[in-house]
């Protein structure tokens, strides 16, 4: 085998041909692994016991990520339902609560025109602590402080429309229109029920519904200053360790449980 | 140590995603898997240092196995690429140190006895047959062991030596036609009592 083609070298080189004495040459370099070549295991498999894991697998710091990604997700979420919740609590309507209507007058007897508070009122007074109104509006009103505002407007629908926050009562009441008939219903009902209101509550207004279960100590439940979650995964994705050329494609071979370590058996 | 068998490699590719999780008897198979093949390649570019650069290369192996990707293939690719870097740098260290002996006049004290060695296809042990190769120039020598050592393809031999497979493959074919050319034609008659080879001059065939 004097004259060696590409061909020939290839197949030589892939153990195909092993013929003559460059085969025996090439079989005898790659022969069956000797005891003396298999020294240092001991001290080997010490190093890699003892070294360290956490720096190990980009697959569970990615499977970390997807963990924060899903937890702040899942907060979101939550955190828009109870939103949600405590938004029906409170009059959340950013509008100035306590000008228009008394500029409307009182409509007793439901106009048919829908009023909304924001575009009648034009001039929002200023007196009022309208500064400080700005965190009171998601505040969530308890049953007796509604039951208070519905008691003021009943006497005089201008007082308690000086309240600051009456908007929270026109809001649970439905609308402008139905605020009478809301506070009669719910000052009636209190004053039927008489005094077995614990925590001040009188025992169920109709048309209330058991969101005013809620805390009633006028604390919001949730102050939720809606969460913005800062894309765990996106800032670090190329971080891997490349160390070394290594080769990529996982394979993905799990279950090893039963394997022979047989390669050189002999 | 002919190329494996494909279901080997398989398991020793499940090995390889055992050991990156900890497993130490995963590890072990590798090592028994890689380390004579390893140790053998070493061997042509630091000679008789290549159980020193071998331990380092394994510390480094053991240390980052666990973000290593890939399969089997990938991982004797990495552990030669690993030794490779040793082995170069111990050379360095060596050459700093002009005490010490240079581990490359290995390469070339080894021509004149190569060529007994040669002589002796027949009786020709792992030894001998390593240091034959070892005689070859260096590119040549390296593209012969991780192709038939090492069991690598030309793609991944190639990504150890920072050469194209092109490049491997011809260096590897001019390997064997040089090696060929020193062996001597293929006869009938093999040289094994050839009256030119002293005695005691090979290593015997091991028998495992």
């Amino acid at each position: 085998m004097t004259r060696i083609s590409r061909l020939d070298a290839r197949r030589i080189l892939d153990g195909r041909d092993r013929s003559g004495r460059l085969g025996a040459l090439l079989d005898a370099a790659a022969a069956p692994p000797r005891p003396q070549e298999l020294g240092g295991e001991d001290t080997v498999l010490a190093a890699f016991s003892a070294a360290p894991r956490q720096t190990a697998s980009p697959a569970r710091r990615f499977l970390a990520r997807i963990v924060i990604i899903k937890t702040v997700v899942a907060m979101t979420l939550l955190g828009g339902v109870a939103l949600a919740a405590s938004s029906s609590l409170t009059g959340d309507d950013a509008g100035s609560p306590n000008s228009a209507v008394s500029e409307a007058g009182l409509p007793e007897p439901a106009p048919n025109t829908p009023v909304d508070p924001k575009t009648t009122s034009p001039f929002a007074p200023g007196d009022t602590g309208s500064p400080t109104k700005g965190p009171e509006e998601h505040e969530p009103i308890t049953l007796e402080r509604l039951t208070e505002l519905c008691r003021l407007f009943l006497d005089d629908p201008g007082v308690a429309q000086e309240e600051k926050d009456y908007s929270r009562l026109e809001h649970r009441a439905g609308g402008l229109d139905r605020v009478r008939r809301f506070c009669q219903r719910l000052v009636n009902n209190g004053e039927d029920q008489g005094g077995d209101e614990n925590n001040g509550r009188p025992g169920t207004p109709s048309t209330e519904d058991p969101k005013t279960d809620g805390p009633q100590d006028g604390t919001s439940p949730m102050p939720l200053p809606s969460p913005k979650p800062t894309k765990p995964g996106g800032d670090d994705k190329g971080r891997e360790d490349d160390q070394g050329g290594k080769p990529k494609g996982d394979k993905g071979n799990k279950g090893l449980s039963a394997l022979s370590y047989g390669t050189y058996v002999g | 140590m002919r190329p494996p068998l494909p279901e080997t490699d398989i398991e020793l590719s499940a090995c390889v995603d055992a050991a990156r999780s900890g497993d130490e008897d995963a590890f072990r198979a590798l090592f028994r898997a890689v380390q004579p093949r390893l140790l053998r390649y070493l061997r042509v570019l630091v000679g008789a240092d290549a159980d020193d650069v071998a331990s380092e290369t394994w510390l480094q192996i053991a240390r980052d196995v666990h973000g290593f990707r890939g399969d089997f293939d990938g991982f004797r690719g990495w552990a030669a690429t690993i030794g490779r870097h040793r082995a170069l740098d111990h050379v360095r260290h060596q050459k700093r140190r002009p005490a010490a002996p240079v581990p490359d006049e290995d390469l070339t004290d080894l021509e004149a006895p190569s060529d007994t060695a040669a002589m002796a296809v027949d009786a020709l042990g792992t030894d001998a047959a390593l240091t034959l190769i070892a005689s070859l120039p260096q590119d040549q020598a390296e593209a012969v062991l991780l192709r038939v050592v090492m069991g690598l393809d030309a793609r991944s031999a190639g990504r150890v030596l920072g050469k194209r497979p092109g490049a491997v493959r011809t260096a590897a074919h001019r390997g064997l036609r040089r090696l060929a050319a020193r062996l001597g034609p293929d006869g009938d008659a093999r040289p094994t009592d050839d009256p030119m080879i002293p005695a005691g001059a090979l290593t015997p065939r091991d028998a495992t």
